[in-house]
């Protein structure tokens, strides 16, 4: 039996101290990826707190021939982005422009300098779509093909948005990486 | 086809190259070109600084205590577990109140029994003599400020336990409380001087009443409380 298997089984009988210790043991990584698809920390909290209930709410689905933190970072990966494209259809609706789906563009380029101290920071300037396909393939290691299906897009539209957002990010984050003898991993 | 020098590989390929493999082609390119070279190392540092970025500890944007009373709300928490010094305080309740009805009700035996009550006194030699009612009525007072003042310390030195947690114990205790007085005051209706049960009854009102303090402080501000 897998690490979590009881307190899963006990969470879903709506034991608090079993759903406190899966919250204790995965909130780190599922609250940090909230944060990283969503730069603004109070709406970032708000909408990890939404995931977390969504998780809670979903457990008598859960598998148990998975992880719970690969289960709950997926659910947590769904919640997120539709909180966005909740987000962006209410921006659009107050600003009187159409409701479109979230296409993953990125934004318009811009030369103007643009140092940022870390790859987060830079990564929070990126349009939301480009951002998410950066941080879920990037960051957290989803595919293509999982990116794809959660935002709708094909395979190949993520890997086009990922590579114009790693060319921006490189760009922002020259000081970081250029010329930067890191590891045996850069050597081409 | 890449020809040395003269066909740069492009931004977008460079960035792919972050994580995907040189054709054959691209290898010839690259071998001769410092500056593709620079490119698509640089991409693959920016990788591994991202790859980096999710091993980074950080600290939960959530709070159990925030989230906790929604769950509840939601009807997903159905079980709350006791924590140690909820249990603590429980078995105190029964043990320091075992003993003082023990010995309330001990106390007239050994008076008309004195070899009793010498073979009980002898088992704990603290045990204390009282000389009359009132002596014995006030020890009982101390004993259960004491109780109470000990089980609000052990509460409050317990971190994990959470203001929804706290809530729910006085509420719980509240309506434990209440069978209490409700079962006192029957009694006393037949024996009206019943010193234990006057004791309890009195001991019962007092208690519900610093409990109810206790929850009307673990209320949020504003929060007018109406039932427990």
């Amino acid at each position: 039996m897998k690490t979590d298997d009881g307190l899963v089984r006990r969470a879903i009988e709506g034991d608090e101290r079993a759903m406190r210790q899966l919250w204790s043991l995965h909130a780190p990584r599922i609250d940090a990826l909230v944060r990283r698809l969503i730069p603004d920390p109070d709406r970032a909290a708000d909408v990890a707190q939404e995931v977390w209930i969504q998780i809670f709410r979903a457990l008598p689905s859960f598998r148990f021939d998975a992880q719970f933190g690969t289960w709950a970072h997926r659910i947590a990966v769904n919640g997120t982005l539709n909180a966005i494209r909740r987000a962006k259809r209410v921006d659009l609706a107050e600003a009187g422009g159409p409701v479109q789906e979230d296409t993953a563009a990125v934004e318009p380029d811009d030369e103007a300098p643009f140092v940022r101290a870390s790859i987060l920071e830079a990564a929070s300037r990126l349009a939301p779509g480009a951002r998410t396909v950066f941080v879920l393939h990037d960051i957290e290691g989803y595919t293509h093909e999982e990116i794809a299906e959660s935002l709708g897009i094909t395979p190949g539209g993520s890997k086009s948005q990922l590579f114009k957002a790693r060319a921006k990010l490189k760009r922002w984050l020259a000081h970081l990486i250029d010329g930067h003898p890191r590891d045996a991993h850069t050597t081409v | 086809m890449h020809t040395p020098l003269s066909d740069h590989l492009s931004a977008e390929r460079m960035a792919a190259l972050a994580d995907d493999e040189l054709t054959t082609s691209e290898a010839a390119h690259v071998a001769v070109c410092p500056s593709c070279v620079a490119e698509i190392s640089a991409h693959r540092r920016l990788l591994v600084l991202a790859r980096e970025e999710a091993r980074i500890p950080s600290v939960p944007s959530t709070r159990w205590e925030t989230l906790a009373p929604q769950l509840a709300a939601a009807g997903l928490i159905r079980r709350r577990a006791l924590r140690w010094p909820a249990r603590v305080a429980a078995a105190l309740l029964f043990t320091v109140g075992g003993a003082l009805v023990g010995r309330y009700s001990a106390l007239p035996r050994a008076v008309a029994s004195a070899p009793e009550f010498a073979a009980v006194a002898n088992i704990d030699d603290s045990m204390p003599i009282f000389h009359s009612a009132s002596e014995a009525l006030a020890t009982l007072n101390r004993a259960e400020r004491d109780y109470r003042h000990a089980s609000a310390y052990l509460v409050a030195q317990n971190p994990e336990t959470t203001v929804t947690e706290q809530r729910d114990a006085y509420r719980a205790r509240l309506a434990a409380l209440d069978e209490v007085a409700q079962a006192t005051a029957a009694g006393l209706q037949e024996v009206p001087n019943d010193p234990v049960l006057n004791q309890y009854y009195l001991s019962t009102v007092g208690a519900r009443n610093a409990t109810l303090r206790q929850l009307k402080g673990a209320l949020p501000v504003g929060y007018r409380l109406e039932r427990y």
